[in-house]
């Protein structure tokens, strides 16, 4: 595919220029936009193609091979590991994408623990449910509130910042961007860790 | 339940207006070629919505002609010519209308009950056209509906239990769209249809609370008074999740036209309404007369 109409751009932009389109790009296909969301794979598949672009583009000019961009990973959005086997099991479902399994597993769990809480709220989450899914949340982190995964559950849900730039209803004030970018560099180190 | 997806029209330029009314006026003349002149009544924004975001789609984009109309006799308007996404708007509009009457019919009494008794009469015979054209999609809104009014009897507390049949329903409206694209519109008309839910939800809080009737909008934070003041915030993000996730599942889509008139909907002209509804300022008419013309 053509590296420049990936970007929207033409062989005659200035490299400036296609700097600034790949960033802007970059930002709305960005992974912490795509969090949980069933649409996390195509978003993927699309930041990819946008930085092959970039770096075919930029090898292009400068005769260099490669290896301008920034690869972002994406971190498995269920990050932690269950000790009870069939938590893991469900973890995988909902990482599948398979989430009528997985509510189904969740519901012939005989225990309600906090890690039936939480990811109950992870199947929530993904079906668009979110404020269920933010009572699940809180009720996982109250039952355990030394975890730190159900806590950023709950610090991602409640953050209205951060989603691709989109936030239509605040306007910001300086001291809430401090907070959104600490939330923020927590939440990436969770998803680091991947499964 | 319609009109709460509309752009704000200080933002668009002046061909995009242009473009939007061409677009509400072809999708019109579309219903009333297809079903006749009463089923006009059905047209709504977001119905217009839902056409432009299919005409996005389409490979060719359908001309533009002229033509006059009922409320329009003389001067001859802008109308986007019918294809097959101002086609299936159409049949969804009247589909959708039609049970949302019959759905009237069974929830509600007196004066309101009659007149969509008598709506449903005189609409009856495009109905069962609009049918025979989208069978599927008609058992799933009446199973959808079904499913709603349900919820709405067991008085259940939880906001998105209660909204989750309608957004599948509108859901649903998609046509029958191949791999990606196919998810990709299911997963953003999910949410669109989540957040009317609750949209409307919140702006009939008042009338719920004087006429008894169901509202999960109250029942899910234990309201003591009919006022959404003491859980905004809460409302707010719930509601801007679901807005965030319109815009992430539009993002991947590839919309070939009107991308700029779709963003303004969706990134300005939906949390306006948001803002309105919660602030208790929203006006359904959109202010001083406007309905119809945006």
């Amino acid at each position: 595919m053509d590296p420049y109409k990936v970007l929207g751009v033409t062989p005659e932009t200035s490299d400036d220029d296609v700097k600034r389109a790949y960033r802007e790009l970059a930002r709305k296909y960005h992974p912490d936009n795509y969090v949980n969301n069933p649409l996390a794979d195509l978003a993927e598949a699309r930041m990819k193609e946008i930085n092959e672009a970039y770096d075919q583009i930029m090898s292009q000019r400068s005769g260099r091979a490669g290896g301008a961009s920034q690869q972002q990973g994406y971190g498995g959005a269920q990050g932690g590991a269950s000790a009870n086997p069939i938590y893991s099991q469900i973890r995988a479902a909902i990482n599948a994408g398979n989430l009528a399994m997985a509510e189904e597993m969740l519901q012939r769990c005989p225990q309600r623990d906090a890690e039936w809480y939480f990811l109950m709220g992870s199947v929530y989450y993904r079906k668009g449910w979110f404020d269920e899914a933010g009572r699940a949340y809180e009720q996982a982190c109250q039952m355990d509130a030394s975890n730190a995964e159900y806590r950023n559950a709950l610090n991602m849900l409640n953050m209205s910042g951060g989603y691709g730039g989109y936030r239509p209803m605040a306007t910001m004030s300086a001291c809430d961007c401090c907070t959104q970018l600490m939330c923020l560099s927590c939440c990436c180190n969770c998803c680091g860790n991947g499964c | 339940m319609f009109g709460f997806i509309r752009p704000v029209k200080s933002e668009l330029r002046v061909r995009e207006v242009e473009r939007f009314q061409s677009v509400y006026c072809g999708l019109c003349h579309a219903i009333r070629r297809r079903y006749g002149r009463v089923h006009t009544l059905s047209l709504s924004y977001d119905m217009t919505f839902l056409t432009l975001l299919l005409e996005g789609l389409q490979p060719e984009g359908a001309d533009t002609g002229r033509r006059r109309c009922d409320a329009s006799p003389v001067r001859p308007k802008n109308v986007l010519c019918e294809d097959a996404a101002v086609a299936f708007a159409a049949d969804v509009s009247v589909l959708l209308t039609y049970h949302k009457l019959q759905d009237t019919i069974a929830d509600d009494r007196g004066l309101k009950r009659l007149a969509a008794r008598l709506l449903c009469l005189l609409s009856r015979r495009g109905y069962r056209r609009a049918c025979e054209k989208q069978p599927a999609l008609d058992r799933t809104m009446a199973a959808c509906l079904q499913e709603l009014s349900a919820v709405e009897k067991a008085g259940t507390p939880s906001i998105d239990r209660a909204a989750d049949p309608f957004a599948r329903l509108l859901a649903a409206c998609v046509p029958g769209l191949e791999g990606d694209t196919g998810r990709i519109l299911q997963e953003l008309l999910y949410h669109v249809g989540r957040w009317i839910y609750l949209i409307d939800a919140c702006a009939d809080l008042q009338d719920d609370w004087e006429s008894g009737g169901y509202n999960p909008v109250a029942l899910r934070y234990g309201l003591t008074a009919p006022s959404l003041e003491p859980v905004k915030g809460a409302l707010e993000l719930t509601l801007e999740k679901s807005l965030a996730a319109i815009y992430a599942a539009f993002l991947l889509l590839d919309v070939r036209r009107d991308q700029e008139i779709l963003e303004n909907i969706i990134c300005l002209g939906l949390p306006a309404v948001t803002r309105q509804v919660l602030d208790g300022t929203y006006q359904s008419n959109g202010g001083r007369n406007r309905h119809g013309s945006l």
